[in-house]
């Protein structure tokens, strides 16, 4: 198989890795603290010397939190209550299908989604934040969560070690990652078993993981060649359609329609979904999706 | 340079024009080119016709034009301009048996002849010579004449000279013996519109065609034929007839005198081996240029060459040569009854068997009045006359139809060849 282009090359890697430092991806939503307290609001309380607040005993609390200091001064029982922090583990799940290697050649949609992947993969790690990929195709490649220094690096390796092709599938990825608190899928939502990966999405969704959904779609896409050519599917092929003047608006409208359908789908199902053109900076796509997190966090609402 | 249908120089123009209008619309497969999100465009024919800025696919363009034009070509019949002649003559020459002197009658032919003209030497066939200085008449061979052949051979002709003259006169030197003629002679005549210059020269047997001797019982009914002929036994008559079997003495002046000996017995017995072949009965007797259909009686196929025929294509008379002539055995019996042998059939065939040694079906000459139908009222026909009423066509539409078809091969090889690559 041959090895995929510049996905990310070490100069546009430590770029990437450069402009993404110190951002902060919160979790969208309290998390259950596994092993070592992290950064992220957990969803225990009490467990930290973080004060939050101050509320009255009521009975069956434990009394050992009992604050007796104050309780000596006023004579009134009150709790003290403190946040817990917890890691949030995130796993990446990246479609490797042949619709991502394009446009031919220079792959703009399977690099930025490499790109993607890691600039949020740096972001989480320095959270401390373990991290994991699920490259879909055949096979599927797996590398399980982890916050060891090299990780990034190592993800990196991963990419650039797969060549996108064929029509891999993205509910079969999802399912061998393993269950964390975070799980983002990169890809173009172009596979014939959208139905099936949304439904995925929904389990993990029910099993109180934060699922988030980052289409990538290539600026050739939204804005095809003015002159006639003949479409062809590259997962596909016996799809071929003309895209000429004639064509051109159906098409735009329809495009436009099932994405709008795709992002409707995933929100309803509890999903965050974020649409990436080729046209954006990678660094500045994963400050936004960080930045939509906050703002539909607990974080950013405290 | 002309043209038999002009008008084809058109059509094949036309659909040049139409060839390369063809090409300015380019009705093609657009270049293909990976989109993922190829499902969203609207599935419609993936050929779409729109208006070249100049003509595509021009070794295509050029391969179908010329096509077109070759066609167009070909069925508008190019013909080369001859330089015209004022009269162009066909002069049809007898070298058959009929012919007396055919040293005489070449002469006469050649000098009717001139550059560019056309001989037409005939027998039983008829093959042109274009006549030239240097051209030579084929020999006479002893064979019957068939004027038929002549007159389809030279009117060919003339549609051949027609392009090239004012006029075409067709000639004819020839006695026009009954042996000849056939009842398709006039109705080929009639394809001429103009007449025909007959030379009437002499034939082989001059008038001599009753001179023969009959030797035969008194109540033989053939001696009424006979008679009716004019046979008389006359010693010096060439053509010996004999009822009963022929003596040493009548053998023995075929051999000197050279006459011919012809044997007609009486009395026919058959003994043919196969016992198909009928006995008696109704039957026709054919010889050169006569039928006579009457209840004979059938003999013995005899030995020689035939010189008549049952309608099945049995033998029913030979001539086999012996010493200077010839003895002629004929096995057809004759009813004793009845006025078959007063009929003109009978009297025809009669004198067919009666002719001298080599002359078989010699009849004599064709009555005047045939002749002068043969020769009709008018003269020379105009050559455009002629064009107009025959089938001139092209030596060169076989040729441009063929470099047509070749260039449409070539057309579909290299079409071929674009669509796999």
């Amino acid at each position: 198989m041959p090895r995929s282009r510049d996905v990310p090359s070490s100069p546009a890697l430590g770029a990437l890795l450069d402009a993404v430092r110190g951002i902060t991806w919160p979790a969208r939503r309290p998390v259950h603290r596994r092993g070592a307290p992290g950064t992220h609001v957990s969803r225990l309380t009490g467990a930290s010397p973080e004060f939050t607040a101050y509320r009255p005993y009521r009975q069956g609390d434990d009394p050992r939190r009992l604050d007796w200091k104050l309780l000596a001064r006023t004579d009134r029982a009150y709790l003290r209550i403190t946040s817990d922090r917890a890691t949030v583990g995130t796993m990446f799940v990246l479609d490797a299908s042949a619709s991502m290697a394009f446009p031919e050649p220079r792959h703009d949609k399977w690099i930025l989604g490499g790109h993607l992947v890691l600039g949020l993969a740096a972001v989480a790690l320095a959270s401390g934040d373990p991290v994991g990929l699920v490259v879909s195709g055949a096979p599927v490649q797996v590398a399980r969560p982890r916050t060891r220094r090299g990780t990034v690096a190592e993800l990196a390796r991963l990419l650039r070690e797969t060549h996108p092709h064929g029509g891999a599938s993205l509910a079969e990825a999802l399912g061998r990652a393993p269950h964390v608190p975070r799980v983002v899928i990169v890809s173009d939502f172009l596979g014939d078993e959208g139905e099936a990966l949304l439904r995925a999405a929904r389990g993990r969704l029910a099993a109180g993981d934060d699922v988030q959904a980052v289409q990538v779609v290539a600026r050739e896409e939204l804005d095809p060649p003015g002159r006639a050519l003949l479409a062809v599917d590259p997962e596909q092929r016996r799809i071929e359609r003309a895209l000429g003047e004639e064509t051109r608006a159906a098409y735009l409208a329809a495009f436009s329609a099932w994405r709008e359908r795709l992002a409707r789908d995933w929100r309803g199902a509890g999903a965050a979904l974020h649409q990436v053109t080729t046209a954006d900076d990678a660094a500045t796509a994963v400050r936004r999706i960080a930045h939509a997190a906050f703002e539909s966090g607990v974080e950013g609402r405290a | 340079m002309t043209f038999l249908a002009p008008l084809w120089l058109g059509v094949g123009v036309a659909a040049a024009l139409g060839v390369l209008a063809l090409h300015f619309i380019a009705r093609m497969r657009p270049a293909p080119m990976l989109l993922p999100t190829a499902r969203f465009v609207p599935d419609l024919p993936a050929r779409a016709a729109s208006r070249a800025p100049r003509p595509t696919d021009l070794l295509l363009l050029v391969l179908r034009a010329a096509a077109a034009l070759l066609l167009g070509l070909a069925f508008a019949g190019p013909i080369a301009q001859p330089s015209r002649v004022s009269v162009a003559r066909i002069v049809m020459l007898d070298r058959s048996a009929a012919v007396s002197d055919h040293d005489a009658a070449e002469a006469l032919a050649r000098s009717e002849l001139r550059e560019n003209d056309v001989l037409v030497p005939f027998d039983t066939t008829a093959a042109p010579v274009r006549w030239t200085s240097a051209a030579a008449v084929p020999e006479a061979r002893q064979a019957p004449g068939d004027l038929t052949a002549a007159l389809l051979v030279a009117l060919r002709e003339a549609r051949e000279l027609a392009p090239r003259a004012d006029s075409v006169e067709l000639v004819l030197i020839s006695p026009v013996d009954e042996a000849e003629w056939s009842s398709a002679v006039l109705p080929v005549r009639a394809e001429w519109a103009g007449g025909i210059r007959i030379e009437r020269i002499a034939g082989a047997a001059g008038d001599s065609s009753a001179a023969f001797a009959l030797r035969a019982a008194d109540d033989d009914p053939l001696g009424a034929t006979a008679a009716l002929l004019g046979a008389a036994d006359v010693p010096s008559a060439r053509v010996r007839l004999v009822r009963d079997a022929p003596s040493a003495a009548d053998s023995q002046w075929a051999v000197e005198s050279g006459g011919a000996l012809v044997h007609w017995p009486r009395e026919v017995v058959s003994t043919a081996p196969d016992s198909s072949a009928p006995a008696s009965g109704a039957g026709a007797v054919i010889t050169l240029g006569t039928v006579a259909v009457a209840p004979w009686l059938r003999g013995a196929s005899p030995e020689g060459r035939p010189v008549a025929w049952w309608a099945d294509g049995g033998v029913a008379a030979a001539e086999r040569t012996l010493g200077a002539g010839c003895v002629r055995k004929v096995e057809v019996g004759v009813p004793e009854a009845g006025d078959v042998v007063l009929a003109a059939s009978t009297q025809r065939v009669l004198r067919a068997l009666t002719a001298p040694c080599g002359m078989p079906g010699r009849l004599g000459p064709v009555a005047d009045s045939l002749v002068a139908r043969l020769a009709g009222a008018d003269g020379m026909v105009a050559g455009s006359q002629v064009v107009r009423a025959g089938a001139a066509t092209s030596r060169a539409t076989p040729w441009l139809i063929v470099a047509a078809l070749v260039l449409l091969l070539i057309e579909m090889l290299v079409r071929r060849r674009r669509v796999s690559s």
